[in-house]
């Protein structure tokens, strides 16, 4: 559970461009302060490299021009006159005579030149003892040696605070670079949403949804103003289409009615003069193709109007039970005719939200498909239950419930190779082994294009042998 | 019957006119939305076919204002928007059939023969007769020549609806929206296939045919 979670925290797009905002930006104020640290702490250690260079050459001036008695009362001297700070050692290498100053001669070990010392034991003054120094060995004369040096603990302590410093530093900037990344982020993302609420909208048949223009003139509002130009464009080639349609419906439509209409006035007086049973069995099976043809128009404006999302729902509870039992109920005579066994046995209803009107047509039109190729004497098995979303991988849109509903219609008929399952789906696609069968190539279309409208799914499937039409509705 | 028309397409109109007139009905036609219902509210109508579209006053307000001021005329709802949501829409506004063009005239004529019909009462009775088929509504009984005829749910469903109307010609989508309460045109001839299991048990066995089909309209039953 905690897993998931972090996992969908981690997916979520704020947090992953605040996290590479505030990586980017952490890393470059770090650059920035490890910088400034350098310069100042090198800085600190050459300035008193130079007080140390400084000093040694005022005291080996006064030894060149007042002696080695004088040397020895001026370091002295600054030894009392100095906080504790100053470190000399003055001493005589061949006698090993330590001559002036506050380090133990142990010290003369040390290498000529720069060095730094600890002065735990080298220091004869107590408050140095935990101290390191900066020193400087240099040889004045075959029986002079002066080392002299600063206790360095005042820089070390300048370093420290630059460091603090810096910790408290980078952390302001850390939180001021969390929260400015969350102000950014959270706008970008908001636009960003609003967009994208737009498309879902627009996605779902909602053609006429557009996306809000902020008038900040930025590059969301950019695109904003093209996505809506888009729509506009596509709106306007859907709106002609649409009267392409309605034309189609008008203008075939209701001139193949009176055409219908006045066979039907003919085969009246054909019929009332009683000696012309030729011509009104001609006339009827006139008026039974421009049915079908009426019927065909109707169908292809249907499945225009329900792809398109112009149609919309009537959405209301239906009970699965009930629906299925009356289509069922309605197709069975065409099912008995041919001696095929309807197996139906319901065991809980489930209720559902839907259109039963589309859903009878849907459903009729699968059930005739099963019946007309299904075999004399074979078998249709409808069945239908309630499932959990977890179980299947499928991309349904679903209930808060999670789950939805299944419903199989399987035959034991000749089945659909399977190659050619998609294409069934396709206006006016038949299959080469079901031409000789009545029918216009549109059934399927149709129920795909209802299915669609009620955002489930269609899967065909092999029922080894015969066909498995599996519809997935939400509930 | 006196028929009120309200229709602005002249073909259309013309063309009920003269179907309604050959079937020795008066009809009054108004191509106007504001003039029609003027006249629906002054005079006596047994049955009103409104179009949706029409200029001034729209099919569905003359309906509205109609019911609202009591008269309860049946009335067919003829219109081009062929939606079950618009359907809907319509019927609830409080009228009593929807018919969707393009029609066939048979279809408008059974429908608006009913709904004169439906004026007249027939709750009281308890048995519905059609020569010598007898159906008690009571008890769900189906006689014929003194025999039972044992019929199922939707054979007798079928069989009930045609003999309240009797001597009507009923169209397949009527039969379909009646017997089974769905609301569109199904497309398919399953409503022969149980009309005929229906006429193999009513008529076969007997001499006389009292279920006819009429061809490209629908079926009827009468009294031979």
């Amino acid at each position: 559970m905690l897993l998931k979670t972090l996992k969908k925290l981690t997916h979520n797009s704020i947090l992953r461009l605040v996290a590479t905002y505030l990586s980017v930006f952490v890393l470059s104020s770090f650059i920035l302060v490890a910088f400034i640290y350098w310069s100042s702490i090198d800085y600190i250690y050459k300035q008193l490299d130079h007080h140390i260079s400084y000093d040694y050459e005022n005291l080996s001036y006064i030894y060149q021009h007042e002696g080695s008695e004088k040397l020895i009362q001026s370091i002295n001297e600054r030894l009392k006159q100095n906080n504790y700070d100053s470190i000399y050692l003055l001493y005589d290498p061949n006698k090993k005579l330590k001559l002036a100053g506050n380090l133990h001669l142990t010290t003369a070990s040390i290498i000529d030149g720069w060095s730094i010392v600890s002065l735990d034991k080298l220091s004869t003054s107590k408050h140095q003892m935990a101290h390191s120094a900066r020193i400087f060995k240099n040889t004045l004369n075959a029986n002079l040696v002066l080392i002299n040096g600063l206790d360095i603990e005042s820089a070390h302590r300048q370093e420290q605070t630059i460091i603090n410093n810096i910790i408290y530093g980078v952390i302001i900037v850390f939180i001021l670079g969390v929260i400015g990344g969350f102000i950014i982020s959270i706008n970008t993302i908001k636009k960003i949403n609003l967009i994208n609420s737009a498309m879902l909208q627009v996605g779902d048949g909602n053609i006429k949804q557009r996306v809000a223009i902020d008038g900040s003139d930025d590059d969301f509002d950019l695109l904003a103003k093209n996505f809506n130009q888009m729509l506009e464009r596509i709106q306007v080639l859907m709106e002609s289409l649409q009267n392409i349609s309605n034309n189609i419906a008008h203008d075939l439509r209701t001139p193949l009615t009176r055409i219908r209409n006045r066979l039907e006035t003919l085969y009246e007086q054909c019929e009332g003069s009683q000696n012309n049973t030729n011509q009104s069995d001609e006339i009827e099976l006139a008026i039974e193709e421009t049915d079908n043809l009426l019927a065909t128009f109707e169908t292809i404006l249907n499945i225009n109007k329900f792809q398109s999302g112009v149609q919309k729902l009537n959405r209301q509870k239906i009970s699965s039970k009930k629906l299925l039992t009356d289509i069922i109920e309605y197709n069975e005579p065409l099912a008995f005719d041919k001696s095929i066994n309807i197996i139906f046995e319901p065991a809980n209803d489930i209720d559902f939200t839907g259109d039963q009107n589309m859903l009878f047509l849907a459903l009729t039109n699968i059930i005739n498909n099963a019946i007309k190729y299904t075999p004399e004497n074979g078998k249709i098995t409808i069945s239908y239950q309630l499932k959990n979303s977890t179980i299947a991988g499928l991309d349904l849109k679903l209930s808060e419930n999670n789950s939805y509903l299944e419903m199989i219609i399987a035959d034991n008929g000749s089945g659909i190779p399977e190659q050619e399952r998609d294409k069934v789906f396709e206006l006016f696609y038949r299959s080469e082994a079901c031409r000789s069968e009545s029918g216009n190539g549109l059934g399927l279309s149709l129920v795909l294009s209802i299915i669609d409208l009620h955002q489930g799914i269609i899967e065909l499937n092999d029922n080894q042998p015969g066909l498995a039409v599996c519809l997935y509705l939400p509930t | 019957m006196r028929i009120l028309l309200i229709e602005d397409d002249p073909d259309v109109a013309d063309y009920i006119k003269k179907g309604l007139i050959q079937e020795n009905h008066i009809v009054e036609h108004f191509i106007d939305g504001k003039e029609g219902l003027i006249s629906a509210t002054t005079e006596t109508y047994d049955v009103m076919i409104i179009d949706r579209m029409l200029p001034h006053v729209e099919g569905l307000t003359i309906v509205r204002t109609l019911r609202a001021s009591s008269i309860l005329t049946p009335i067919l709802i003829l219109s081009a928007l062929t939606d079950v949501n618009q359907r809907v829409e319509g019927l609830q506004s409080g009228a009593n059939d929807y018919l969707i063009k393009p029609f066939a005239f048979s279809e408008l004529l059974a429908r608006i023969t009913i709904l004169a019909q439906s004026q007249i009462q027939q709750s009281a009775k308890t048995q519905l007769q059609v020569g010598d088929l007898t159906l008690d509504l009571l008890s769900h009984k189906v006689m014929r020549e003194n025999q039972e005829i044992n019929v199922q749910t939707t054979e007798y469903r079928l069989l009930e609806y045609l003999m309240r109307n009797k001597n009507q010609v009923l169209s397949r989508v009527m039969l379909f929206e009646h017997v089974w309460d769905y609301h569109f045109d199904p497309k398919t001839n399953v409503i022969d296939v149980h009309m005929s299991r229906l006429r193999k048990k009513v008529d076969k066995p007997f001499k006389t045919v009292l279920i006819h089909t009429v061809r490209g309209a629908g079926y009827v039953i009468k009294d031979s």
